[in-house]
């Protein structure tokens, strides 16, 4: 082992980014899409690939309120597999959506997927950070080449932490579909075949780039 | 993966540290051990600013475990992650700042013995030698307190005396199960060691 | 092929002009050795030669003979030796006159035909064909020999085998068939139930191991035993016979990546790769064809004194390390650790 090798791997990181378009189904139609995305997407032959996971937002803030701080607040969303235990937990980073230029067929942010060991909570409340919110999110995942598609459901934590099926209660009477590629910075042309395959799924779902910044005001 | 220990080797006044590891280079060679490539552990330290509570993050990596980073609170939290939370941390900016000249790590040979693992690293706080520190690994075992009177054995036949009683964060976990985690802790206890005697030698101004 | 074809023909042909030629040229020289002969001999000899006329000399020959009796002896000595003279002259510009057409001819036909083709090195084993410069001979001799002296062991070693009475193999041709019929109870055709029973008893007896079994491919029961937190076992049962034995490190694992059972691979350690080896050889010395389950016990048992393997040292010598190993034999009575070198 090369002990220089060490050093540039830890430097240079290629920043990721997420391209990413939403939309949302009613739980009553939700099987007519499932089977539209599996004709569409690979791996048609076996099942549906489920999923759940359950997801802590922490967020670490400075304790003056004011508002020019308060945008720059850093929130770290903690995921971890109910249906597999022997996945690790992950942090990801999402950053801010990127204005560019309005033509961009879907949004793009700043993406950062990081798998850790499984005290990740107490370690972020340790350094600081506060529980934002959590839920747990349960549903459907296809993929199309680098393309993912996930078709879930969230569900409210009655009682803050815990996880198990019980304590669960539905946030709404929809699924949210996500269409997302997570890519090195600069490949543009993703955007163009998401959009391209996101036609496909018209008229079921219309699949449409949102800017959560608007959503907030 | 399997129990370390890892200990500091004292330099004799009037020896220099570069011939030291060579001396003990020789004798991990004369038992038997055959050289397998070098090894780096590293430190840096990440101060909070504008927190009610200040706090040190201290962010190490080894080559051993090359996809991954450790990361360690005061209080002894450590969590391993991908090499990836560096990125992460310069997200960290406005909160964590890295803590100018703390960089120090730890470089050597490291030898295959049997199925012990020894490495010998000299360790540099920015860019100055500081003292040297023994690591032996034995792979097999996972629980410190079943090895540890093997390992004894051979640190003994090492280092001498200094490898009477095991590494004192070692200590309270000897009957769990042995993780990566517990060599870097060993390891910052050592580095924090060497931070702290090179600040009394040099007040900062 | 057409090429092929005219070139065979062409071939034959030259070797049959050659032939020719060769007669011709065979001819010069008898015509040549008898003219002469004729000549040296001819005064002491006369009346022989002419008894002796069925030598085969060509027709002008015989006419200056006739012409000779003819004439009489002594009698224009000078004039016949002209007149031999002469004939064998004629003779021989004749016969070469022939020789140089039939050289002219071979030239011609040796002129169409093309170089042949080399196929391999075979073409070449022609040109050297001195044996002693190949020592195929001598390494067929010696393969000769290992086999004869191969044959000779084998049989020696199946005449001291049939004696043994203890065998695993079922061959009939090793194991003698009455006797085999007289023994049915054989451990390796225990029932499932019997198996799963005895194993679950053997969980029961050690505390601190946990037992796993599986069949992956339905009759053989591949049991699993983790010993505390210093080692796995994967034991291979065919009924209740021990078939197959492999150890490994408690951070290693017996699943391939995609989750089959892996019985093949060793460990990456020094040290279970010898505890392989001595649980081998347990296997072996606990071996009761008429007790299966009591071997098995006694098995495990054995295998159970491992769980302090990092952690006591040798009896013999009283240290943990020895050529950097733990003490990796346990003994089969007592089971107390000695290292391997120890063990005596």
């Amino acid at each position: 082992m090369e002990t220089t090798s060490l050093a540039p791997s830890l430097k240079n990181i290629a920043p990721q980014q997420e391209y990413l378009l939403q939309a949302s189904i009613l739980d009553a139609n939700r099987d007519v899409l499932l089977h539209r995305l599996r004709g569409l997407c690979d791996n048609a032959e076996s099942n549906f690939e489920t999923f759940a996971d359950y997801e802590a937002v922490y967020v670490l803030s400075f304790l003056e309120s004011s508002a020019v701080q308060q945008s720059q607040a850093v929130s770290f969303r903690v995921r971890h597999a109910l249906d597999d235990p022997e996945a690790p937990d992950h942090i990801r980073y999402i950053g801010q959506a990127e204005l560019g230029d309005r033509a961009r067929p879907t949004l793009v942010r700043a993406c950062l997927d990081v798998a850790c060991s499984s005290n990740v909570r107490e370690f972020l409340q340790e350094m600081g950070f506060k529980l934002d919110y959590d839920c747990v999110m349960k549903g459907y995942f296809f993929h199309k080449g680098r393309m993912k598609v996930t078709v879930y459901k969230i569900f409210r934590l009655l009682q803050p932490g815990k996880t198990d099926s019980s304590n669960w209660e539905p946030l709404s009477m929809s699924h949210l579909v996500e269409l997302s590629v997570v890519a090195p910075l600069g490949q543009e042309q993703i955007g163009e075949d998401m959009k391209n395959f996101a036609e496909q799924l018209k008229p079921l779902v219309v699949l449409e780039k949102f800017d959560h910044r608007r959503l907030h005001n | 993966m399997g129990v370390s220990c890892v200990y500091m080797y004292p330099v004799p006044e009037g020896r220099s540290g570069a011939h030291v590891v060579e001396v003990l280079q020789k004798q991990v060679e004369t038992i038997g051990g055959v050289k397998m490539g070098s090894f780096v552990v590293d430190c840096e330290s990440y101060l909070s600013i504008m927190l009610s509570v200040s706090k040190t993050l201290q962010i190490l990596h080894n080559t051993e475990y090359p996809a991954s980073c450790f990361a360690v609170l005061d209080s002894g939290a450590t969590l391993v992650a991908d090499t990836l939370f560096n990125g992460l941390l310069s997200h960290l900016k406005a909160y964590y700042q890295a803590r100018k000249g703390s960089k120090i790590e730890s470089k050597g040979n490291r030898y295959q013995l049997a199925d012990f693992v020894i490495k010998i690293g000299s360790v540099t706080l920015s860019g100055s030698f500081k003292g040297i520190l023994v690591e032996v690994e034995y792979c097999p075992s996972v629980i410190a307190s079943e090895c540890w009177n093997l390992m004894k054995e051979l640190l003994q036949s090492l280092i001498g005396n200094i490898a009477e009683s095991p590494p004192p964060s070692l200590k309270m976990k000897m009957d769990e199960i042995y993780t990566p985690a517990m060599t870097m802790l060993q390891y910052l206890e050592h580095f924090n060691n060497f931070r702290k005697a090179a600040a009394v030698s040099q007040p900062p101004r | 092929m057409n090429k092929d074809t005219t070139q065979a023909e062409l071939i034959f042909q030259s070797i049959h002009l050659i032939q020719k030629l060769r007669h011709d040229v065979g001819q010069v020289f008898k015509d040549l050795s008898d003219g002469i002969s004729e000549y040296i001999e001819e005064p002491a000899e006369k009346d022989e030669n002419d008894g002796g006329s069925n030598k085969d000399v060509s027709k002008d020959k015989a006419a200056t003979q006739d012409q000779k009796d003819t004439t009489g002896p002594s009698h224009e000595k000078s004039e016949e030796h002209h007149e031999k003279h002469r004939a064998i002259l004629k003779t021989l510009k004749k016969s070469l006159e022939t020789i140089s057409h039939d050289f002219s001819d071979l030239e011609k036909t040796g002129a169409n035909i093309g170089p042949v083709q080399m196929f391999s090195n075979i073409d070449n084993l022609s040109l050297d064909p001195v044996d002693k410069n190949t020592v195929t001979h001598s390494q067929l001799l010696q393969s000769y020999k290992w086999t004869n002296k191969m044959h000779e062991l084998s049989d020696q070693a199946v005449t001291i085998l049939g004696q043994n009475t203890l065998k695993r193999t079922q061959s009939p041709k090793f194991t003698n068939v009455k006797k085999l019929k007289g023994n049915t109870l054989s451990a390796w055709v225990a029932p499932q139930q019997t198996v799963d029973q005895c194993l679950s008893v053997l969980n029961q007896d050690h505390p601190g191991s946990n037992f796993t079994w599986s069949r992956p491919l339905g009759g053989c029961a591949a049991l699993q035993i983790e010993i505390g937190k210093t080692l796995k076992a994967v034991v291979v049962l065919r009924g209740l016979t021990i078939e197959w034995v492999k150890i490994k490190g408690f951070d290693e694992t017996f699943k391939t990546d995609d989750g089959q059972i892996d019985i093949w691979s060793s460990s990456r350690y020094q040290v279970f790769q010898k505890l392989t080896h001595h649980a081998e050889a347990a296997s072996l010395h606990y071996y009761a064809p008429t007790k299966p389950d009591l071997a098995i016990k006694s098995f495990v048992m054995w295998l159970h004194g491992f769980s302090n393997l990092f952690s006591v040292p040798c009896q013999k010598c009283g240290k943990y390390l020895q050529n950097n190993m733990p003490p990796t034999w346990r003994d089969y009575r007592n089971r107390k650790p000695f290292h391997d070198v120890c063990r005596m």
